[in-house]
């Protein structure tokens, strides 16, 4: 992965840089790799819906110690703001966390300061179409790694303002546990109101 | 109470009363009517930011934009020239245009074929016997008179506009720093901008653009952040004792200069960020990781706001677009930089992301409180007169005003600007590509 900003390759790319190409390039092929899958896994589809159902109730119920213990700690989310050519290091994101800044977004929402969030909004996510597969080793998967899609309605109320929008997403899980996540919502190229709220 | 019975009627007089050397009336937020007025005398009546070159860097490239609420289309053409075409059909007004980018040798209605130049100048018609002088130009689409500024657009629909240098004036400069930090002066826009919008009128983000103050109070979650990483952001320095200027120019532009704030350095003020540590350990490695490199990852630490419609902030371009009364769009593109090393621009993607997360929400929350503060009739005026006892001219720069962390005295300059375009009669007219005598304009 190249910026396509650069009109010529770097001179020298160090093990650093190579390291952070991966990562991104990573996710950018987790969305190709599901949007070219075919029929999924039904037992491993089975098997991994209830993480990712749960997860939507953590979030939902604000218990984010419980989700942030079923992450790793290298786990990442992105939400690019390109659902339909996403790139993690050549565009534009919504945000793209690493597990620090994760937790700086769950201390925001005990922050009596941070004014978009006092009072607090009721987030409901509603998660279908789940489908699995084990991960391709050419993703650079683990065996114990799985590729998890599926559909969101992401519904958030505050202040008498209901805000509604749908979107997939796409989990990385290795022995169960969070890779990355992966949140696709077209609604971000129409316009949207802040959402300094999501996970 | 102010009466405001018909703007056209005697607009000096009435729109005069709205704004005062130490207020604004409520009515400049909250009244359909002043706001359909600005969307011509304004928005068109004076120079509005369209785009930037390295969007379109190729013949027949494009990106739908909007001049105030008409939608426009920013295309290059095959002699590198720019154009800011009218987003509507010559026939029947249909818009022409639905692709948000793309490039294209010409444009063509769907509803009855009609197509169009990149430069707007009508090429074909079906049945082109129904017309007698269907090509004498009197069907090419409007456009707005085009001015570029060292790679940035800008438009105008102004019946007798002011040369863009002489609009810049004195902002100009500034805008040639921001440019010039990026090696060689080159900037790459990303291509997918974030668009989040707020229910409040426009001028309450310009109000708050150069509102050096707010940060401290408004952001203090943030700051606060800052603090937990052991890095104090310029936003959470006693804002009684934060040494910022503020210059307010003519025409409404205004800067606010925190350097003088942070000693260390712009790259001083920010908290780790996702991948950061390895992309500055890339740097290190390579012998660039000095600090005017790292610096260059995040923002000058000046903001420059050029009324009505841009706002340079850190590494972004905010793009205020007016959607009504109540509602406006801000949309944010990121700006590269094609001449600094990879690890710079992928350094400013994840800083970008960070006070999108956790500052902008912040804003955008005290904007939809003022706008619904704003609605209690009887409470008509907002006071603008914070800083000015203490202002100065500046010395060095005929007409232009400084003021510390807490002066209104940007507001009180764009007010006045926006008192002069509004009070002006008919601003605005569309250019055509060819002249067609008896053809309105």
């Amino acid at each position: 992965m190249t910026s396509s900003l650069y009109r010529t390759p770097p001179a020298e790319v160090t093990a650093d840089l190579s390291a952070v190409r991966a990562r991104y390039d990573r996710l950018g092929a987790d969305v190709a790799t599901v949007r070219g899958a075919g029929v999924s896994d039904p037992a491993v589809s089975a098997a991994v819906a209830p993480l990712v159902f749960a997860e939507a109730r953590w979030l939902d119920g604000h218990r984010w110690q419980d989700w942030l213990a079923w992450c790793d700690d290298d786990t990442m989310v992105w939400v690019p703001l390109d659902v339909t050519h996403p790139a993690a290091g050549d565009d534009q994101s919504l945000f793209l966390d690493d597990r620090r800044r994760l937790d700086e977004r769950v201390w925001r929402f005990g922050d009596p300061f941070a004014w978009a969030l006092v009072p607090g909004g009721t987030v409901v996510r509603s998660v279908t179409a789940v489908e699995a597969w084990p991960c391709p080793a050419e993703s650079g998967g683990a065996p114990d790694e799985v590729l998890v899609s599926s559909s969101v309605t992401i519904q958030y109320v505050r202040l008498g303002s209901v805000w509604t929008t749908s979107g997939h997403q796409i989990h990385r899980l290795r022995a169960r546990r969070l890779v990355h996540k992966i949140l696709l919502l077209p609604a971000l190229s129409a316009g949207t109101p802040h959402l300094g709220w999501l996970m | 109470m102010v009466d405001v019975t018909t703007l056209d009627d005697d607009p000096a007089a009435h729109i005069g009363a709205l704004v005062t050397p130490d207020h604004v009336h409520r009515r400049l937020y909250t009244d359909p009517d002043i706001f359909a007025r600005e969307m011509t005398h304004v928005f068109g009546g004076t120079w509005c930011y369209v785009g930037h070159e390295s969007e379109v860097p190729a013949a027949g490239d494009f990106v739908r934009r909007s001049l105030g609420t008409r939608p426009v289309v920013l295309t290059r053409d095959g002699d590198g020239t720019f154009h800011v075409i009218l987003n509507r059909c010559s026939h029947r007004g249909t818009l022409l245009v639905t692709e948000e980018k793309g490039c294209a040798q010409a444009f063509t209605c769907p509803y009855h074929g009609w197509r169009f130049g990149v430069d707007g100048r009508l090429r074909n018609v079906p049945v082109p016997s129904s017309y007698t002088d269907v090509h004498s130009g009197r069907f090419d689409i409007g456009s707005a008179l085009v001015g570029v500024h060292r790679g940035f657009v800008f438009a105008t629909l102004a019946t007798d506009p002011v040369d863009l240098d002489e609009w810049l004036g004195l902002a100009m400069p500034w805008v040639d720093a921001l440019i010039d930090r990026h090696p060689g002066g080159r900037l790459a826009v990303h291509r997918t901008p974030l668009r989040y919008e707020y229910r409040a009128n426009w001028k309450v983000s310009w109000d708050n653009a150069a509102d050096g103050i707010h940060a401290t109070f408004a952001h203090r979650s943030y700051n606060l952040l800052g603090k937990t990483a052991d890095t104090h952001t310029v936003l959470a320095r006693n804002p009684a004792a934060t040494p910022i200027v503020s210059r307010a120019f003519p025409r409404g532009h205004a800067v606010v200069d925190q350097r003088p704030s942070i000693p260390g350095g712009p790259w001083s003020t920010m908290r780790p960020m996702p991948t950061s540590n390895e992309l500055v350990a890339s740097l290190t490695d390579r012998g660039r990781a000095e600090p005017g490199v790292l610096d260059l990852a995040t923002g000058s630490m000046i903001n420059v706001s050029l009324f009505p419609n841009l706002l340079f902030v850190g590494n972004q371009l905010m793009v205020v677009e007016p959607l009504a009364v109540d509602r406006t769009r801000l949309s944010v593109y990121l700006v590269g930089a094609p001449g600094a090393p990879e690890e710079v621009d992928l350094l400013r993607l994840r800083v970008d992301e960070d006070f999108v997360s956790f500052g902008t929400p912040d804003d955008f929350d005290m904007f939809e409180r003022i706008q619904q503060g704003l609605l209690i009739p009887e409470a008509e005026w907002i006071d603008t007169s914070r800083g000015a006892a203490l202002d100065t001219d500046d010395p060095d720069a005929v007409g232009v005003v400084l003021g510390d962390v807490a002066t209104e005295a940007p507001i009180r300059s764009y007010l006045s600007e926006w008192t002069r375009l509004m009070c002006r009669p008919s601003p605005t007219r569309q250019r055509l590509s060819r002249s067609a005598a008896g053809v309105p304009t």
